[in-house]
C-alpha cells in the first residue's frame, strides 16, 4: 500500500515537472504583469503562509490593509492560495519568484527572519551583500 | 498538507494560469458585454439561475443560453454530478477581463401595456421587467 502511494507520488512529481516546464512562460508573464512594483514583489515573496499581514506590512514599509488588499487581488489572479488559520485567513504564494528569474527585493532592515526556506534565502542574500 | 496534496496544488496552480492564458482571446469574445461578464462572475456552482437573475437583472432564459455558450467556450464547467449549477472555471481577473471597461448590452424592448410593480431602475442599471424579459431582442454589438 505504502509502495503504491510512493509510486503515485513519484508519478505526480513527474507530471508536475512537465507542467512546470510547459507553463513557466505564462506564469512568469502573469507574475511580471501583476507584481509590477518592488513593494508588491516583496509582499508576494514574504507571503509564505506563516507570516501575518502585520509582519509583512512592516517588512514592506506599508500598512496591513495594503497587504490584505493585494492578497484579495492576487487570489483572484490565481497566484496565491488561502490558508485558514486561527482567527482568520492567510495567504501563501503559489510560485517562487526566484524560480522565474524575478529578483526579490530586500525587506526593510527591521524584518525578523522566519524559519521558512524563503527567509533562509533572504538571509543568504543579505550575508552575501555584507 | 501531504506531499501528494502539495504536488496536486502546484499542478493546479500551473494549469489554471496556462489554461487562462490560452483562453484569453476566447474569453474576450464570449464575455464581450458587462452583463455577460457579470453573469459569468456569479457562476459559482452553487447559486441558482433564479438568484443570479435577481442579482443581475438578466432574464433566467438568457442566463441559461449564455451559460451553454460559456461551457462550449471552455470557460465554465458543465452540469454534472459534482456541479448542480454552472461553475466558472476562472475568475474574470485570470482571464484579463475588467468589468468596468465593458460596454453594456443594448436591447430593443417592445413595450406592452402590462403594469409592473417594479421600481424604476437607475439609468446605469440594465432595464428589466417581467414583460421585457420575454420580449427582449438583443441588438448586435458595436464595432468589434
Amino acid at each position: 500500500m505504502e509502495h503504491q502511494t510512493n509510486e503515485q507520488t513519484e508519478i505526480l512529481r513527474e507530471i508536475l515537472k512537465w507542467i512546470k516546464f510547459a507553463g513557466a512562460k505564462e506564469v512568469k508573464n502573469v507574475l511580471v504583469s501583476v507584481l509590477d512594483t518592488e513593494q508588491k514583489r516583496l509582499i508576494y515573496h514574504l507571503s509564505d503562509g506563516n507570516r501575518g499581514s502585520l509582519e509583512i506590512a512592516k517588512a514592506a514599509g506599508t500598512s496591513d490593509t495594503t497587504v490584505r488588499r493585494y492578497w484579495a487581488l492576487w487570489i483572484r489572479q490565481g497566484i496565491v492560495e488561502s490558508l485558514r488559520v486561527r482567527g482568520g485567513e492567510r495567504y501563501k504564494k503559489s510560485f517562487e519568484l526566484e524560480d522565474f528569474g524575478i529578483e526579490v527585493p530586500l525587506p526593510k532592515p527591521s524584518v525578523q527572519p522566519s524559519e521558512s526556506k524563503n527567509a533562509e534565502n533572504l538571509n543568504k542574500r543579505e550575508s552575501n551583500e555584507h | 498538507m501531504s506531499e501528494t496534496e502539495k504536488i496536486l496544488n502546484d499542478i493546479r496552480a500551473y494549469l489554471r494560469i496556462s489554461a487562462a492564458a490560452a483562453l484569453k482571446a476566447t474569453a474576450a469574445n464570449a464575455l464581450d458585454t458587462y452583463e455577460k461578464a457579470l453573469v459569468f462572475s456569479k457562476l459559482d456552482g452553487k447559486t441558482s439561475q433564479a438568484k443570479i437573475e435577481t442579482e443581475t437583472q438578466v432574464p433566467q432564459k438568457t442566463i441559461s443560453n449564455w451559460s451553454v455558450g460559456f461551457v462550449q467556450a471552455g470557460l465554465v464547467a458543465p452540469l454534472d454530478s459534482f456541479n448542480q449549477n454552472y461553475r466558472a472555471l476562472f475568475t474574470l481577473q485570470e482571464l484579463g477581463i475588467e468589468l468596468g471597461v465593458l460596454k453594456r448590452r443594448t436591447k430593443v424592448t417592445k413595450q406592452v401595456t402590462q403594469p409592473t410593480s417594479e421600481p424604476a431602475s437607475s439609468p446605469t442599471e440594465p432595464q428589466q421587467s417581467s414583460v421585457q424579459k420575454t420580449l427582449e431582442v438583443e441588438k448586435s454589438g458595436t464595432s468589434n
